[in-house]
């Protein structure tokens, strides 16, 4: 009998050196490669180690792309960080069905800290019925204009798509490019098709395929949003080659003055600290469209990022402190003032901690939205997402007609 | 050489020719190289400008970002962890591959060519199960393993290649003489086979020196990392910094090449087994 | 005649052992750390797996999808490309170089072989990043070369137009990995004896036919071997399709491995992504197996 506790308390204690310890957790995050994230996290594990000096945090930084190299080989060989950073939509979906995740729902009951939350971002991280991680910061997409070019142009931010297209038309005149667009890694040209889809036939459409509605359809608007894309490619609104240009390589277009708006994330107000100092950034929400059927106020804006706790942690109590800590309203208004990117916590987007144009866009836009419709492409299942960016990009170059690219679509949204 | 072939039109020509070539080839660093006296406001502003008022801030910030440092000393352990590992055994595989002839070898030689051509990405998740298992994540030579055996086939060959040159005679007059296998491989081959092992292994370290993947999966503490994955980290999701970007590539690039310019004769001499004349 | 017999039999035991024995350390690692790995993941190139939840037996579903995807056939032709395109602009390019600094530069090619290297010893990721803006097309250094000779009518958005992204991607790799075979030439080429030389300078032979029938010919072992590391390491590029165009535009400058990471990394289909690296080591290893079989000189013949 003794022996056989001898031998237990042997095993309890290998098996205790091998899993995490009490009082330690091993935490990922992608906030890396640029500065503001950088020095987000420091402020935010800087002061959590004053608030919780007994527990232990192995961090592991990596940049957002290298990143997901990282967590999906972890996930996919069954080693979890405890607790880690990840995007909202598909990709959490694809760890939520490999039952990867812990549910936080017990733990948001407590406390009101689901109450602290925005219901729509903590949307974007519940599945059937489950919240399995926290939403952390929102990005919208607008357009984004140089205001002193306009000024000096005489040109007027337009409110409706014609006045967009007829604004174009000068602006070519005048020998500039209306739209910087650096669609390399795709994305960006998905704001375009996503607009013009809300505005024809309104939001949440890709969030009915993600739920199973059986009448989920892009409907014969997705043609006509993938149509008036290549439309204003064929035109040349777009900047030579913008398919194989960067991000932000189009932003120093955008910068310098050589392209007169672009429409893009919340992230361009960080990645204009670096224009020339009479440079003044401007937005407009996307324009209406005269026949749309979708609400013409909606906004494009999602979770960009969350937190999760792995279903295998040992440690969870600890791991729920740490998220209870990164979502606390003062280390939240920090992330504003530091990213100048909105968050998901209620009232910690402050207008001193934004700044005016984050605040503008967070008060005057999205506070006045009908609807806020999170990015296709990190809400769809990450299978449909390459077919996606593939067709949008062919449309773009006109190697793939419109009425196809729409039906590849579909057909990738409605695949299980 | 004589006077008139010094500035011979052929010469001349080549010399031309040579240097307009070299010149795209560098011409990417020489931008590097002073772009980084640059503030990242200046280089939005105009990439190709030299800079107006040249700065030492931007090496300044990179080498406070990142432990460049640190990140070279694990690439160079790494490096030369995988590069002696899969050295020493390719030629050792190359040398039975060229020297003996059973059947079975066939069947070992079509494996290893199939091995060469295994894409890393298949690799890895079970790698990082096997790692795990054998408590070897987050270590070098948790890298250094892996890294080696992906090397070994490719190496393997380019030994073979040079031992099958080997004249057969002086194996069989080996054997006559009562050498063993050993001796005659030891002895005989592997002084022969120096310069072979050599190539092989100067290819080796620029492989491993600027591989990525594999460090970048198996290694998780911020001290262990090695250089390209320490380099990833200086380039932003929206926003890069170029100047610091460039500053911290240069840095990182510095040591090898100020070792190759102190090495070249030795390198080059290595390579061609001694018999250098010019 | 029984002793011949008997004496051969016991040199093909011996051959067996010590074959056995050298092989070794290269099957432990290899069998070890590349072959259980990759049968490990070939058995999920018969199951569909999100990397996660539990993976379902699909059987040949993924090899039929592989066979009717013209993305992977495409990609895997530009892998060809790019071989062949290496082979003369990386191989044969290095060794006309090599013979030129070693043969005709003198002192200072010891210069211009240090400059070729700069590149190899660079990361790729840096090296993408470089040359993404010497292709831009509003600011990049390329199109204002063209249009300082008069040419902007060719000026382009190089990587972003289907027709010239892939070209432009080969573009850099060939000046890359151009030093490395450099360096290895220029090895191989001192080491050709000067007699050689004198000899064909008596012949009246200039130095194309000095390189092409005394030079090649010498150091022709390295030529095989550099054929074959540029073989491998094109079939297996990655990094620089990565950082410069992503293999877009829509697919038209993809590789296999850009492929097979985005079905794998991105689409969560690592089933699927199991089946493409299947098919490219067979295809690849059968590459290799016919170009090595070309390759063998008489010299290197086994000799039996």
């Amino acid at each position: 009998m003794r022996l056989r506790a001898v031998a237990l308390g042997i095993a309890a204690s290998v098996s205790m050196s091998f899993s995490a310890l009490a009082g330690e957790l091993t935490f990922w995050h992608a906030y890396s490669g640029q500065q503001d994230k950088v020095d987000f996290i420091n402020y935010a594990l800087e002061e959590f180690g004053k608030a919780h000096p007994d527990i232990k945090l192995n961090v592991v930084a990596a940049e957002q792309s290298s990143y997901k190299t990282k967590l999906n080989t972890a996930m996919a060989s069954g080693n979890p960080p405890d607790v880690f950073y990840t995007l909202p939509g598909g990709f959490l979906g694809a760890f939520v069905a490999g039952n990867q995740m812990y549910s936080l729902d017990d733990a948001l009951a407590k406390d009101g800290w689901g109450e602290s939350f925005l219901s729509s971002a903590l949307a974007q991280t519940t599945m059937g019925g489950h919240t399995y991680a926290v939403p952390i910061d929102i990005d919208s997409s607008v357009f984004w204009y140089n205001k002193k070019l306009f000024a000096e142009k005489g040109w007027t931010a337009p409110a409706t798509y014609d006045q967009l297209l007829e604004l174009c038309e000068k602006i070519k005149a005048d020998g500039l490019v209306p739209f910087a667009l650096g669609n390399k890694d795709s994305w960006p040209a998905t704001f375009w098709f996503q607009y013009l889809e809300m505005r024809l036939k309104g939001s949440g459409i890709v969030s009915g395929f993600v739920a199973g509605n059986a009448d989920a359809t892009l409907g014969s608007e997705g043609t006509e949003a993938f149509k008036r894309i290549a439309d204003l490619s064929a035109k040349g609104y777009f900047p030579v080659g913008f398919n194989g240009m960067s991000d932000q390589e189009a932003n120093m277009l955008f910068l310098n003055g050589q392209a007169a708006m672009m429409l893009n994330g919340t992230w361009q107000i960080g990645a204009s600290a670096d224009a020339s100092d009479d440079f003044e950034l401007g937005f407009f929400p996307f324009p209406t469209v005269a026949e749309g059927k979708g609400d013409q106020s909606d906004i494009l804006g999602g979770v960009a990022a969350a937190f999760g706790i792995a279903e295998k942690t040992t440690n969870k109590e600890d791991a729920v402190t740490l998220l209870r800590f990164l979502t606390s309203p003062a280390v939240m208004t920090k992330y504003v003032e530091l990213r100048k990117t909105m968050v998901t916590v209620k009232g910690a987007t402050t207008e001193a901690a934004a700044g005016p144009v984050l605040y503008g866009i967070s008060n005057d836009l999205m506070g006045k939205a009908a609807n806020l419709d999170p990015f296709y492409d990190t809400a769809m299942p990450p299978k449909g997402t390459d077919t996606y960016y593939t067709s949008l990009q062919g449309v773009l170059d006109g190697s793939v007609a419109p009425a196809d690219a729409a039906k590849r679509l579909e057909e990738a949204l409605k695949a299980k | 050489m004589h006077l008139n072939s010094r500035w011979s039109i052929t010469r001349i020509g080549v010399l031309a020719f040579l240097s307009v070539h070299v010149l795209v080839v560098i011409f990417p660093f020489v931008w590097m190289a002073y772009s980084t006296l640059k503030t990242n406001k200046e280089f939005m502003r105009s990439v190709w400008s030299l800079p107006a008022t040249p700065s030492l801030d931007a090496f300044v910030q990179a080498w406070n970002t990142g432990a460049l440092g640190t990140y070279s000393l694990n690439s160079l352990i790494v490096m030369l962890g995988s590069t002696v590992l899969a050295v020493v055994v390719a030629t050792a595989g190359g040398y039975a591959l060229a020297v003996y002839r059973p059947r079975w070898l066939a069947g070992i030689e079509i494996g290893l060519m199939i091995a060469m051509a295994i894409p890393a990405y298949v690799a890895l998740v079970p790698l990082v199960v096997m790692l795990r298992a054998m408590n070897l994540l987050d270590t070098h030579l948790g890298v250094v393993l892996p890294t080696a055996a992906f090397n070994v086939p490719v190496t393997l060959f380019i030994m073979r290649a040079f031992f099958v040159t080997l004249p057969r005679d002086i194996i069989e007059a080996a054997r006559i003489d009562g050498c063993s296998e050993f001796a005659i491989f030891w002895r005989i081959a592997v002084p022969i086979a120096r310069p072979a092992m050599f190539t092989a292994a100067i290819v080796n370290m620029i492989w491993v020196w600027n591989d990525f993947l594999f460090p970048l999966v198996f290694i998780n503490s911020p001290a262990k990392k090695t250089l390209p994955v320490g380099l990833a980290d200086f380039v932003g999701e929206h926003i890069t910094n170029y100047p610091v970007m460039l500053a911290a590539i240069f840095l990182a690039a510095i040591a090898p090449l100020v070792l190759f310019v102190f090495f070249e004769r030795q390198i080059t001499t290595a390579l061609t087994g001694g018999a250098v004349k010019e | 005649m029984a002793s011949g017999a008997a004496a051969a039999s016991s040199a093909v035991r011996r051959d067996s052992r010590y074959a056995l024995l050298f092989l070794l350390p290269t099957l432990v690692l290899v069998v070890g750390f590349v072959a259980y790995p990759v049968v490990y993941s070939s058995v999920l190139s018969f199951y569909e797996w999100n990397g996660t939840a539990t993976p379902v037996f699909v059987g040949l579903d993924n090899f039929l999808r592989l066979a009717g995807d013209g993305f992977f056939w495409a990609a895997l032709a530009r892998n060809l490309a790019v071989a062949a395109s290496a082979i003369v602009l990386q191989v044969l390019l290095a060794l006309v170089i090599a013979y030129c600094l070693v043969r005709i530069v003198g002192r200072i090619g010891r210069l211009f072989l240090f400059l070729y290297l700069v590149p190899v010893i660079v990361s790729e990721i840096c090296i993408g990043l470089l040359w993404r803006f010497i292709y831009n097309p509003y600011f990049g250094l390329l199109n204002a070369a063209l249009k300082a000779v008069g040419l902007q009518s060719l000026a382009t958005g190089w990587l972003g137009q289907s027709s010239t992204a892939f070209a432009a991607v080969v573009a850099v790799m060939s000046f890359t990995y151009l030093g490395l075979y450099v360096l290895l030439f220029v090895a191989a080429v001192r080491n050709v004896p000067d007699s050689i030389y004198e000899a064909a300078a008596l012949d009246g032979a200039g130095h194309f036919r000095s390189l092409f029938s005394m030079t090649i010919p010498m150091v022709w072992d390295s030529v095989r071997a550099n054929v074959m590391l540029c073989i491998i390491g094109s079939l297996k590029t990655f990094s620089l399709v990565f950082v410069l165009t992503n293999g877009g535009p829509n697919h038209a400058s993809e590789v296999v491995s850009t492929y097979l990471y985005k079905i794998g990394f991105n689409a969560f289909e690592m089933g699927y992504a199991a089946t493409i690296g299947f098919a490219q080591m067979f295809l690849t290893a059968i590459g290799a197996w016919i170009v090595f079989r070309g390759l063998r000189s008489s010299k290197a013949g086994r000799g039996d």
